[in-house]
This record gives C-alpha cells, structure tokens and sequence, in this order.
C-alpha cells in the first residue's frame, strides 16, 4: 500500500495568480526513498510543506493527499505529528530550545511522553547519530553540519514514518554533507523510514534513492527508477545538470553507474591507467595582486582563540579565488577580515595595493569592494527589491541603470516582490545584482552558489567568468566543489587559520581525497587532469579505449 | 559556576531572588555593603576576568552617584565646604554613595543571575507546572541577544555594499525594522516548526534531567530562611537607617546584618568546597 500518494495536486499562493504547483500526482510506498529536482523556484519546497498539514503554506489548494490511506486534511495532530517530520535547509529556524538534549526532547514533550521515555529515546538517538559530544551544549555554539544533524535527530527521535528532508545539506561541508546522507540511509535501511528529499546537489542521494520527481514549472514528472530518469536526462538538455559525475561520467561508454566506485571501476577497466602527474602552472611573476594579507591574526574577543592566525594570502588581479573548508572552520571570517568588515589585531591587508585602513570612511565599499553575506537576505532592508536596487544607486550616486543586469541574471519579475517572499536561489540573484551596482574591482562572495540548481549556477559562473576577465577579482568561500572546480582558477583550503594548499584549482583538486569532486575522484587513475565533469566527459569521449 | 550545577535549577534562583529583593529594598549601607561583597566575590569567581569591566562600571556608578549628590541636595548638618552659596554635606555624599551602593548591586547581582540562571534552567523550574508558559519565557529571553546579533549581521552586509557609516538616527531606525522583520520571518518559522513538532497538544510533559534532592530542599530552606529573617528585622525597623538630618546611630543590627551577610556570602562554602574537593581528588593525577 502506499504510504502517501497525491492526486492532481494544485496550488497557489495567496495573492498570486500563478499556480506554484500544476496537476502534481504520484505515489510513494512504503520504506522508498524519493529524491524531488527541479529549478530554483519550482515549487520543490511548497510541495514538501503541503504533505505536511500544519506547515503547509497559506494559498488555494486543490486535489488528494492521502497519507497511510487516509485523507490528509482529516488527520488530527497527534497522528500528523507521530506519522511526518519535516527538516528544512535552514537549521537556524528550526531549533526551538537553547540547548541540544532540550532540542531533541522537544517533540517527544509535545507528544506527552513520559520523562523516562523520553530520556532513553533521546540517549538512544544521539548514540545512534553519534552526537553525543554535543548533547550538552548550547545551540549556538554548533557549527552549521552540527545544527543540521541535531535537527535531523530531533525530527527522527519521534519515530517517523515519513521523513521530509528540504535540501537538507545545502549548508554542510562536503564531508558533513556524506554524513548527513549516510545517516538518512542507515535510517531507511535499518528503520525503514520513508525519506523524500529536495536537493540540487543530486549525487548524496542518487546513490540510493528510488523513484525520481522532477518539478519544472510547477508540473511533475515522476521516475520510479534510476535508469528511467537517467535515459530522459540523456536527452534532455535542462535535466543534464541533475545527473550526478558517476552516471554523466560512463554516459559515452553506455554503461551505467549510481556511486563513485562503479564509475571509476568502469572507467578504469575500459582506458589505460595515466602516470602523468598534473603540471604545474609556471606563478606569473609580474602578476599584480588585488588582495594580500600578511601575518593576519584575527579573533573575536580576548579570550577567544584566533581564527585566523599567521595568514599570508596573495590574491591576483582577475583571478577566481575560492576558499573550501569544514563548517565552523572560519571561512565567513577570513572573507570579513580580507574585505575589511572586522579588523585583525595583528597584519596587514590590502586591497587594490592600499593597506584597507588607508580607506576613509566607507570608499573602500564604493568601486573598490563589495561583499555578500552568507545571508543574501542581510543585504535587503527595504519593502521590495527594486526599492532596495534604487537605494544602492542613489548611495553610489548613480540614476537608474540596473535593467541590463536584471535581464542578465533574470531577476526583472522579482524588482516588485518584497525580498522574504523569494526563494533562496532568487535572492542569491537579487544580491548579486546589488554587489554589481557598486561595480566593485574586488567582490567577497560567502556561498554564492548556495540554494541554486544548475542553470542558475552556471549564469552565476560565467558572470564570475566575465568579471574576471574584464580585470575584477573574485574571492568566494564555498562547499560546493563542483562550482569552485569549474569556475575558480585558484583554490585554497581554510584550516587551523591558515589558507592551505593553495593551488591552481586543477591541481589542488587532482590532489585531494576528500575535499575533491566526484569527478576526480572517478579520473584519478586514468585522466589525472580531469577535475569537472565535464571535462572527465569529454575525456572519455575522446580517450583510446583498451 | 559548577556549584551551582550541582543543585537543582530551582536552588540558585531561589538563592538569587532572596538575595536582589533585600538588596532592592533596602537602604542600609551594611547591607549594601554586604550584597556589594558578596556579589563581587561571586561575580569574579564566576567571569574572572571578564567581571572587570561591569566592576569598573559599578565603582563608576558609585563615585558619580556619591559627588553629584550633593551638588543638588543640600540637606544634611554636617558641611564639609561650600560651593558658592550651597553647603556640601556629609549626608548627602554618603546618601549618593548609598545609592551608587544599592545600583551597583543590583547591577552586579543581575549580571550573576544572568551567568548562572540559563534559558533552560527556567524550563526546568517552572516546565513541570507550566511548560508553555515557561517555554515562551524562555524563547523572549532568548531573543533580545539575538535580534542584536542579527542588528550587527545587517550593519556589516550593508557596509560591503557602500552604504555609509554615518550612523543617523533615520538609518538605525530603518535597519533595526528590518532587524524586526527578519526576527518576527525567523520566529514565524520556529512557530512552523513547533507546530510540526506536535507543539499545541494538550498533554505537553517535561523530561527533567535531575531529580530535587534532599541537599536542593536544604538549600532552599537555608536561602529563603535568611531571607524571611531579614524582611522580619527590616519589619520591626532594627535595619532602619537614615541620612537626613544627621548620620543615624542605628542601623546596625548583628542578627540581621551577619543573616544577610551569610547569605551573600554562602556561595563561597561551596567554591571553597569544590576547590578542595578537586585539588585532592585523585582522579586529578
């Protein structure tokens, strides 16, 4: 029998006349993993919010949620709550307590459970989520993964029988995000919990989800395997983004694969194993360097430690910098520190060749530099964008003039809506917009390609592409590998401080484990030069097959 | 502040309450003297150096209080000089002093409440009886720290996008509203979220983390008897002390200011307690 089944779904919200969702049907069964694509904007978040009642969003709704065979709307609370749980993306809104035992305890209390119920549940839990260590801490004391994995094991600690995960790793590190989807795994292999999960990021998931719901414009197409949505992504252009490296990788040999040990076990049987070792690009010596800091230390308070400490760092002129590293590991800190938003205590850091104190006032921020917070929604104050766009002008003292730029990113249908009504890809767009129209020589960008879907990652990188070629620089911190892979020209891993590694962005990710795409994980052996997917696939394409 | 810990959340309100509402009420410089000892003691043990800067902010408050005073109260028989035709008294600055005194406690014994007393431990004194209640008292006492985290958020994404640092009243007032817009957004999605939870079903319970022992019942008589013993002595008027006209003679009553004193100082026992228990525990080596 199925365990949640929706039928000629329709919704739209108040105030809107475009049907956020169109005809949406499908059926889930029992102990099935369903992973739910689609652009930015598509409808993937309000899908998941209606399956569950008391959170589904206010709009006109029509058409059948039947949950264990039982119509939705007919559910009392105590059987929505004990039946779903919801995870969103954003940890932050989730946590109702201060502290972590008193975060997972929290909805067992709601379900009146006895105290030594609960404290056997919630010990249980955290062994089984191995979160033990944080159990006494406060909430803001975690780091971002920390948060995610504490609101995920209390959403489980109520024994669900279906879990709604929305992009649940679209904050993590890459090695938070393989935990993340190890656990929801071991939950649906070992408890048979029912898991449907919204991601852009396809590939923690694919591995073992089994059915496939693409939303496009508000309309469902629905894969009840692997195979089938990978044979329709072939041929389709728009899908193409949503396949991950392993599968996009053996495309061209006609082989299949769903992990990265399958791929790279048939790439590696079908071309000879490559001993060339990547080349090092020879340092351009004359190069001129947009930012530097020399011996930073910076904390917070006295008695902090030092989040940075003894860090030299050389940015070029024109060049794509990204900065990886863990959550928590002061990557949003070092992006403040570099442009001037928080002060070392000891170094120096220039911009543009001046030491950044040299700047009076705020001239720093006006031509010179502009930086995007790890919230894009921090940079809107007033009611609607095109409010916000008008301010921007006005502090830089110029009349008008973003039309080109909102067609660019294709912002133009969102200047009048006020700015918590978008998406989180859509403001990602906002903000970039804004960034631009101070037309920095240096841009600071804290996970820009956080909450975006292909397409819109890929707008974002050529922009990236573009500014830098017309001499601007570019210094993003990021967990999205792929992004950073295919865009930056140099990569640097933020620990203990320090910027580490720094290399070219080929060499850098050809040598790392853990911190390195898919796709090089998959070419290693064969083509050690290929790092993005797209180069390994036209690798393959063109590689002399044994 | 493991001390505390060892206790049940409800004894080192209780003790806090007891201790700030003589101190509210009270003019008697001992007894002031008293909540400024103990409060400070604590205070250090508790931040170390970290107390300092509301200590330099309390010996502020007091010397300000005690000169200014008298330049503007001229009541009191014992002049000490005169500036132009006004009499500067003795009354008057020890008044001012007085008052610096019952402030600077207040402030320093609500900055210990504040370290010792989490969100949590409310839930947990008043969760069993109260759990809604006490689970939206504790969710206001959180927001305050963190609409100013997010003011602070909103002033550096604006800086790094060539908005000016002047900081105008017009300007504060438009980001502090927008502050509120993203706190009210955030509590409306922690409103989901505890709905989701189950939140608003009638049998709520509280798992508690810690049994009440007998040590928390004792403690609690302890606080709440010194306490009581003192409002009886301040009701019988043997803690009345006045400045005006003259210095009163009286004010110093040994039961009442050495039961105040004990409590303000009874927290000590137990870090001596700890110290030494630590120091010769020998799981230490």
């Amino acid at each position: 029998m199925e365990i949640l089944s929706c039928k000629e779904l329709n919704f739209s919200y108040n105030g809107s006349d475009r049907r956020t969702l169109c005809g949406v049907s499908f059926g889930v069964q029992r102990s099935q993993v369903v992973l739910v694509v689609g652009r930015t904007g598509s409808g993937k978040s309000t899908l998941l919010r209606l399956l569950k009642k008391e959170i589904a969003p206010v709009g006109k709704l029509a058409g059948e949620i039947k949950v264990n065979g039982k119509a939705q709307r007919d559910l009392t609370l105590l059987e929505s709550t004990q039946l779903i749980s919801y995870v969103s993306q954003n940890p932050q809104t989730q946590t109702v307590t201060h502290n972590v035992s008193s975060e997972l305890a929290f909805g067992l209390e709601s379900l009146g459970i006895g105290k030594d119920e609960i404290l056997g549940r919630v010990g249980e839990m955290a062994a089984y989520f191995g979160i033990e260590d944080i159990y006494s801490k406060s909430i803001d004391e975690l780091s971002g993964g920390q948060k995610q994995l504490c609101c995920l094991c209390a959403a489980v600690v109520q024994s669900p029988q279906i879990l709604l995960l929305d992009e649940p790793a679209a904050q993590l590190d890459p090695i938070g995000k393989g935990k993340l989807f190890s656990v929801l795994r071991r939950l649906n292999s070992e408890l048979g919990t029912t898991l449907i999960i919204a991601e852009h990021d396809v590939q923690g998931a694919f591995e073992f989800c089994d059915k496939i719901i693409v939303l496009d414009g508000g309309r469902a197409v629905c894969y009840d395997d692997r195979e089938s949505f990978l044979r329709a992504a072939a041929a389709d252009e728009s899908l193409r983004g949503y396949i991950p490296a392993c599968a996009r990788a053996v495309m061209p040999l006609g082989r299949t694969a769903f992990n990265v040990r399958q791929a790279k076990g048939i790439i590696e049987q079908s071309f000879k194993p490559s001993q060339q070792a990547v080349q090092k690009a020879d340092e351009d010596k004359k190069a001129q360097y947009a930012v530097t800091a020399q011996n930073v230390y910076f904390r917070y308070s006295r008695e902090d430690r030092d989040v940075a400490r003894c860090l030299d760092l050389k940015v070029k002129q024109g060049e794509i910098f990204a900065v990886v590293g863990s959550n928590g590991s002061g990557k949003t800190t070092l992006l403040k520190v570099l442009s001037g938003i928080l002060k070392p205590w000891q170094g120096k850091v220039t911009i543009g060749g001046k030491n950044i104190k040299a700047y009076k006032g705020n001239s720093l921020y006006r031509e010179n530099a502009a930086v995007m917070p790890q919230d894009p929604y921090d940079l809107f104050t007033s009611q609607s964008v095109r409010n916000e766009l008008d301010k921007t002008c006005r502090d830089m003292n110029e009349k008008g003039g973003y039309d080109e730029l909102c067609a660019q990113f294709g912002i133009g249908g969102l200047l009048d809506m006020h700015p918590f009504d978008l998406s989180g890809g859509e403001i990602q767009k906002c903000a970039m917009v804004k960034l631009l129209l101070t037309k920095p020589q240096v841009l600071f960008l804290d996970e820009p390609s956080k909450a975006l879907d292909p397409q819109a990652k890929a707008v974002l990188g050529q922009t990236l592409q573009s500014l830098s070629q017309q001499g601007r620089t570019v210094i993003i911190a990021t967990h999205d590998l792929d992004f950073a892979a295919q865009y930056a020209h140099t990569c640097a891993l933020f620990f203990d401080g320090k910027a580490h590694s720094c290399a070219q962005s080929r060499e850098f990710f050809a040598r790392n484990n853990f911190y390195t795409t898919d796709a090089s994980r998959i070419a290693r052996n064969v083509f050690p030069s290929a790092v993005t997917v797209q180069e390994l696939e036209a690798a393959v394409r063109s590689g002399d097959r044994l | 502040m493991c001390y505390f810990k060892t206790f049940d959340p409800t004894v080192p309100m209780t003790y806090l309450l007891c201790v700030m509402s003589i101190c509210v009420f009270t003019a008697n410089p001992y007894l002031q003297l008293c909540a400024l000892f103990g409060g400070t003691v604590l205070l250090l043990c508790i931040k170390k150096k970290k107390a300092l800067k509301l200590l330099a902010l309390c010996a502020a408050v007091i010397a300000v209080m005690g000169g200014t005073n008298p330049l503007f109260v001229h009541r009191g028989l014992t002049e000490l000089f005169h500036i132009g035709k006004d009499p500067y008294t003795l009354e008057a600055l020890l008044y001012g002093l007085s008052t610096g005194c019952a402030i600077a406690g207040l402030l320093i014994w609500f900055s210990a409440f504040n370290a010792i007393v989490t969100q949590d431990d409310i839930l947990a004194v008043f969760g069993k009886r109260m759990p809604k209640t006490a689970l939206v008292i504790s969710m206001i006492l959180g927001f305050i720290p963190k609409l100013h985290d997010k003011y602070r958020e909103l002033l550096h994404a604006q800086y790094g996008t060539g908005a000016t640092r002047r900081k105008s009243l017009r300007r504060c007032a438009s980001l502090f509203v927008a502050c509120l817009a993203c706190e009210a957004e955030r509590v409306m999605d922690i409103s989901l979220s505890m709905k989701a939870r189950g939140y608003g079903l009638k049998k709520r319970t509280r798992a508690q983390r810690r049994r009440f022992r007998k040590s928390d019942g004792a403690a609690i008589v302890f606080s709440v008897g010194l306490c009581v013993l003192c409002f009886v002595l301040i009701g019988k008027g043997r803690l009345d002390y006045w400045y005006y006209p003259r210095l009163s003679p009286n004010g110093f009553d040994p039961l009442g200011v050495g039961s105040y004193l004990l409590l303000c100082v009874a927290p000590l026992f137990f870090i001596v307690k700890e110290r030494t228990l630590w120091r010769y525990c020998p799981a230490r080596n």
